[in-house]
């Protein structure tokens, strides 16, 4: 629980120790390249994929369903 | 001057806003564009002022910051009244292919996909995806090669999946919610899936938390003879994920995922045999795996853009644990290289690494029936020879070119390549797959 508290307070450490990044200066942050949901069937693929050949999946959300494939 | 040139900037970004809520009759698609796409045509204007202002200069009409000024507020009522198709190009509708092929005849997966995402009104938007896979080939039975022989026994997989899903996205002020309804169905698996994604922004939009939950009510089906499950099976999955990401600076931002997953039911492979030590190569065994299982899996991403060559990376790295007792390590890397206005190559590479299964068996030792016959010695509780639960690393690596035609319409085309290979020493090396991947795509925008 400790330990809990400790990283608790380290991220809102981390998040308040940011700089701010104000509305307007943000154009960068939204080109296309930097957005994560460019290319979702792309990625859903490729996540097929390696799920399908090894043990290990997920980790960037939840959701989609299953498969047979493992 | 600094707090003027802020001050400017600050009263740029609120006219952006305002002309695309106007241009967009929707604050949040008009926040999207506002960031994502006046900005281009921001560039012509001051062109424009500039231009503009050295014009009235040389006419010799007074002073020339106050018509920069002017010009200024022109250009923008001037656009206003010109309806622009990239500035309402949200919505958009995707095919996409994908060849998986693996070589030495094993499995061939001929992907097709179609996705869509559509704003309904200014809180509801739908995205979603239609897919149909082709699956034939071969692939490993989990017994070791016959002697004289470096080619694992493999069985022969014909099959289509077909899948659905549907997530519509109500967003209100700085929290949005994402029911999604996901089905799939091949000849010897069925899949119902739910979940809910929330998120929630906070810290003037620096942060955002990610809360989700999924649930997956499956069934194994039999697909006699190749499968040794002679009814269908119900196997069940529970996933919650808690998430955040953090703005660094105008250029960089970092997530923080964490995942606990649970797994339950028909676990092991019904294509999968193994072969036991006190018996020969010849007697195949069904595997037998824990009926659960229990996964923690944390990903940390770094995306960073570099304005000096006009591209960005991408760096993420997963842990994964399961109560399989495997660890796995995957560390990725993307770069978005954008050449012009049109073309972005991305080139990427991923390494994956994990530790066998406590249950994994080359050849089991013991004796599966040996509280009938207690010849030998006792079998274990589970015992797989499935190659994906060996000790094993992989690396992918390729690159996509996306090429976007016209302001609707973008297409592309990638290559990767997909190697595996087994790390104990002991699993016969032609268990691991490798394998070709090329995709295409077009994407239109409406």
């Amino acid at each position: 629980m400790k330990r809990l508290r400790i990283l608790g307070l380290g991220l809102i450490f981390l998040m308040v120790g940011c700089s701010q990044v104000k509305p307007w200066q943000r154009a960068t942050l939204a080109d296309y390249t930097m957005r994560a949901d460019r290319d979702p069937l792309g990625d859903k693929m490729a996540e097929h994929m390696w799920f399908s050949r090894e043990a290990a999946s997920g980790g960037k959300g939840v959701g989609g369903g299953g498969c047979g494939c493992n | 001057m600094k707090m003027r040139g802020n001050f400017n900037a600050r009263l740029a970004s609120y006219m952006r806003l305002l002309l695309g809520i106007v241009l967009t009759n929707n604050f949040w698609k008009a926040r999207r564009v506002n960031v994502i796409q006046i900005a281009d045509f921001t560039g012509a204007l001051r062109r424009l002022r500039t231009v503009w202002a050295a014009r009235r200069q040389s006419w010799g009409c007074g002073n020339g910051e106050r018509w920069l000024r002017a010009s200024r507020v022109a250009g923008w009522f001037a656009v206003a009244l010109v309806p622009s198709r990239r500035l309402l190009a949200e919505d958009s509708i995707g095919y996409r292919y994908a060849g998986y092929g693996e070589e030495r005849g094993r499995v061939q997966v001929a992907t097709q996909g179609i996705s869509y995402d559509t704003q309904l009104n200014s809180h509801l938007s739908v995205k979603g995806d239609l897919i149909y896979d082709s699956i034939s080939g071969a692939t490993p039975t989990g017994a070791p090669p016959p002697t004289g022989s470096k080619e694992v026994p493999t069985v022969e997989l014909h099959d289509i999946r077909r899948a659905v899903s549907v997530a519509p996205t109500w967003q209100d002020g700085r929290y949005s919610v994402t029911p999604q309804f996901a089905y799939s169905k091949e000849r010897d698996y069925e899949s119902y899936g739910v979940s809910l994604n929330q998120s929630f922004e906070f810290n003037q939009k620096n942060t955002t938390l990610n809360v989700g939950i999924a649930r997956d009510f499956d069934r194994v089906l039999p697909n006699l003879p190749a499968t040794w499950l002679f009814r269908p099976a119900s196997k069940d999955n529970t996933d919650v994920l808690v998430g955040v990401n953090q703005l660094l600076d105008a250029n960089t931002y970092v997530s923080l995922n964490v995942t606990l997953g649970y797994s339950s039911g028909q676990l092991a492979d019904p294509y999968k045999r193994v072969v036991f030590g006190d018996f020969g190569l010849d007697s195949l065994f069904q595997e037998k795996r824990p009926s659960h299982k229990f996964r923690q899996v944390a990903e940390v991403s770094l995306t960073h853009f570099f304005k000096q060559v006009n591209g960005s990376s991408e760096l993420s790295y997963r842990l994964h644990h399961d109560s399989y007792d495997i660890f796995s390590h995957t560390l990725a890397l993307a770069w978005h290289q954008k050449i012009g206005e049109r073309l972005i190559l991305t080139p990427m590479v991923r390494y994956y690494e994990q530790s066998a299964a406590s249950f994994y068996y080359t050849i089991v030792p013991g004796n599966p029936y040996f509280q009938q016959d207690p010849e030998g010695s006792p079998a274990p509780d589970y015992y797989s020879a499935d190659f994906r639960l060996a000790r094993l690393r992989s690396w992918t690596y390729g690159v996509t070119a996306s090429w976007r035609i016209t302001h609707e319409l973008s297409v592309e085309g990638g290559y990767q390549r997909y190697e595996m290979q087994g790390l104990d020493g002991i699993t016969a090396a032609s268990a691991f797959p490798k394998a070709n991947l090329i995709t295409g795509g077009l994407r239109y925008w409406f």
